[in-house]
């Protein structure tokens, strides 16, 4: 852990040999650590510990034996357990590279300075700022077979719309989850993409111009490359988030139709707040801290590989 | 390799700002012209006019016998080095040089050939694997001159490509480059703010001037740098080209058609000249006379046409430059065109080239004379300059 030395003690007014003096450097990062340990390292330990034990609050407040791995067994074997970790996948790599397909399209539009753009921009940052809660209902009567804005438009469009109304058919309840994730954080990629490519020097694009380079070439070759690292960063912070995908689901589909829809984060949140069944959450929970880590990880072994930081 | 022809050219932004206007001029097939003047005379954007990134709002613009006006950028087959090198910082030395050749579908050997004499002619073989980033600002300046010449274009351009080296790579650069150019002889124009970078490296220099509308035209003269020094067409150029610049001092010209008797306007100070047809014109009427700082001799006293307080005096080694004032109106470069209505007051100081060991005590007086057979005359209502 690398620390800091204090050279002039004298100068903070401190005395000779005092506590604070010998101790200086590991008080300063005292707080911070203490933080990171009650509120990240104390509810995973515990939740380590708990998917040991069988414990339910339904049948009594203390856990009521140790059952070794018997959570996780339970867990995998579960009903939705194979559905959720499938749907979460889906969810977390599709919303992903669609959203930064269309954020890279939408920010190099925005580049071109037509009338009009600084408006855009304005209105782009909106639906981020809304709590996905909000978003998840706005789209419920969006999505609504009586009447939903988007089932008309699509039936003017000659559009299959289910019988079953969008969010009542196996078939498109999760690409309707999708498309909200879509709608509500394409602009945030739009915005960050925007920033980091206005940062791109204009005399490094006109030497590839006069390189003979074609539009092409200047986005793959130049542009790209040169916001990798932003690029990449969004990227990551982007798929852990969709990977916890809860509140929209909640509101729109709870899970359903079946599993259709289920996501990791709604069958936590079953199991534990409305099941109450502590110990198999928990388990359920590693499992899902071990993935996300784990694709993590790997990503960022393979994205920053050939950078220099 | 080709000719570069400026033919009427002009750029008015939207917003009415004329920045380039009635541009006309050749460059010559593998002749070294470089563009010079203060800032906002128009002369980066006419290069950028020349590589296609800057449209032409009137105008031609030719490369050989080619219209190239409408051409974008990809297709002029042109390199240019931009001020602050404009390289690719993903990109090693290698793939930065090799990036244009890749651009024309050319074999890789063919790729790898050409790169690698480019860096062997700027000594850049050891750092072909490193990026930008890990290079000094001599290094990369000379990877962006690769990167240039691998592709061996009809014509280089170059937007102050030494401004951001220290002063001592600078000189040296200089060198490098006016050699390079000899060697690969092909046309360049190159832009600077430093009329130093201008005289030493152009075959001709192009002084151009900020213009104030459409009317106006930034070329002032083009020419080889000593006919610059040595004849300038008028104030602008005159004042512009020297360091330091060229004193200016308001003279009522009196006296007869074979005689004439100069006066410094303000001061008891007069002097007979020897003036051909154009200056005897002149009798009667203000002019103004310009003094390079080394047409100054120092002489006795009774000779002496100046004979002033030296208050501040630069000893530079080889010469020292002297600093006076004398008690005549200045004369203002810019704005000595189209106003009849001169000054009468006012102070003008005064720079000459003198042997150091001639400098004087502070604030002692100097007795001074003006090689009268060299003085450029110039009239104060056009600037242009009074010459047979």
């Amino acid at each position: 852990m690398p620390f800091t030395t204090v050279r002039s003690p004298h100068a903070l007014g401190l005395g000779r040999k005092s506590f604070v003096r010998k101790n200086l450097p590991y008080l300063l990062i005292a707080p911070s650590v203490v933080m990171l340990l009650a509120l990240i390292a104390y509810p995973l330990l515990f939740a380590l510990r708990s998917s040991f034990y069988f414990w339910n609050l339904q049948i009594g407040p203390q856990p009521l034996a140790f059952v070794g791995v018997e959570n996780y067994v339970q867990a995998f074997n579960a009903f939705d357990f194979r559905a959720s970790l499938g749907n979460t996948l889906i969810l977390s790599t599709m919303g992903t590279a669609i959203e930064f397909g269309l954020g890279l399209t939408i920010a190099l539009i925005l580049l071109k300075a037509l009338p009009g753009m600084n408006v855009v921009r304005a209105l782009l940052i909106l639906p981020t700022t809304i709590a996905p809660i909000v978003v998840g209902f706005l789209f419920r009567y969006l999505y609504d077979p009586g009447g939903g804005l988007l089932v008309w438009v699509l039936q003017s469009l000659w559009l299959p719309v289910p019988a079953q109304g969008i969010l009542g058919s196996p078939s498109t309840a999760l690409a309707a989850i999708l498309f909200v994730d879509i709608w509500q954080w394409t602009p945030f990629f739009a915005i960050v993409l925007y920033a980091s490519l206005l940062a791109v020097p204009d005399e490094i694009i006109e030497a590839a111009r006069l390189d003979r380079a074609s539009p092409w070439t200047i986005l793959f070759r130049i542009k790209l490359p040169l916001i990798k690292r932003t690029a990449i960063i969004i990227v990551m912070l982007r798929f852990m988030q969709i990977f916890n995908t809860f509140d929209t689901v909640l509101v729109l589909t709870r899970g359903g139709p079946g599993t259709s829809t289920r996501t990791l984060g709604y069958s936590l949140y079953e199991q534990g707040l409305v099941n109450f069944n502590i110990g198999l959450v928990s388990a359920m929970t590693w499992i899902t801290v071990l993935i996300v880590n784990i694709i993590v990880a790997l990503y960022v072994f393979v994205a920053f590989r050939h950078e220099e930081w | 390799m080709a000719s570069m022809t400026f033919d009427g050219v002009g750029k008015t932004y939207p917003d009415g700002t004329v920045a380039v206007a009635n541009v006309s001029f050749a460059i010559a097939d593998g002749e070294f012209v470089v563009l010079v003047g203060p800032s906002g005379c128009g002369k980066s954007t006419l290069l950028r006019m020349a590589a296609g990134l800057e449209t032409l709002n009137s105008g031609r613009l030719l490369m050989g016998d080619n219209d190239v006006t409408e051409n974008d950028p990809q297709d002029r087959d042109i390199a240019m080095v931009f001020q602050n090198y404009a390289l690719y910082p993903h990109m090693t030395v290698y793939e930065n040089m090799a990036f244009g050749l890749q651009q024309r579908k050319m074999p890789k050997q063919e790729i790898d050939k050409l790169v690698r004499v480019a860096a062997e002619m700027l000594d850049l073989t050891r750092h072909l694997g490193r990026k930008p980033g890990a290079l000094s600002g001599g290094q990369r300046q000379r990877v962006a001159m690769g990167r240039a010449i691998v592709r061996h274009p009809m014509a280089f351009l170059m937007d102050e490509p030494l401004s951001n080296l220290d002063a001592k790579l600078r000189v040296q650069m200089r060198g490098e480059l006016k050699l390079l150019n000899q060697r690969l002889g092909v046309t360049t124009l190159y832009v600077t703010h430093d009329q130093v970078e201008a005289m030493t490296m152009g075959d001709r220099v192009a002084v151009l001037k900020p213009v104030r509308n459409g009317l106006e035209s930034n070329l002032q003269q083009l020419d080889t740098p000593q006919m610059l020094y040595d004849k300038p067409v008028n104030l602008f150029v005159a004042g512009f080209i020297g360091s330091p610049a060229m004193n200016f001092v308001r003279i009522e010209l009196g006296g007869e058609a074979g005689s004439p008797i100069a006066t410094i306007v303000g001061t008891s100070i007069s002097f007979p000249v020897s003036a051909g047809p154009a200056l005897s014109r002149c009798i009667g009427r203000q002019v103004i006379a310009g003094i390079r700082p080394e047409m100054f001799q120092v002489c006795a006293e009774h000779e002496a046409l100046f004979n002033e307080k030296i208050p501040v005096a630069e000893a530079l080694g080889a010469d020292t430059f002297i600093f006076f004032d004398i008690t005549s109106p200045p004369v203002n470069v810019n704005d000595a065109e189209d106003t009849e209505d001169f000054p009468h007051k006012g102070k003008n100081r005064l720079v000459a080239r003198i042997p150091p060991a001639l400098t004087p005590a502070p604030n002692q007086r100097l007795a001074l004379t003006v090689d009268k057979e060299k003085l450029h005359w110039f009239d104060p209502v056009t600037g242009a300059a009074i010459r047979d």
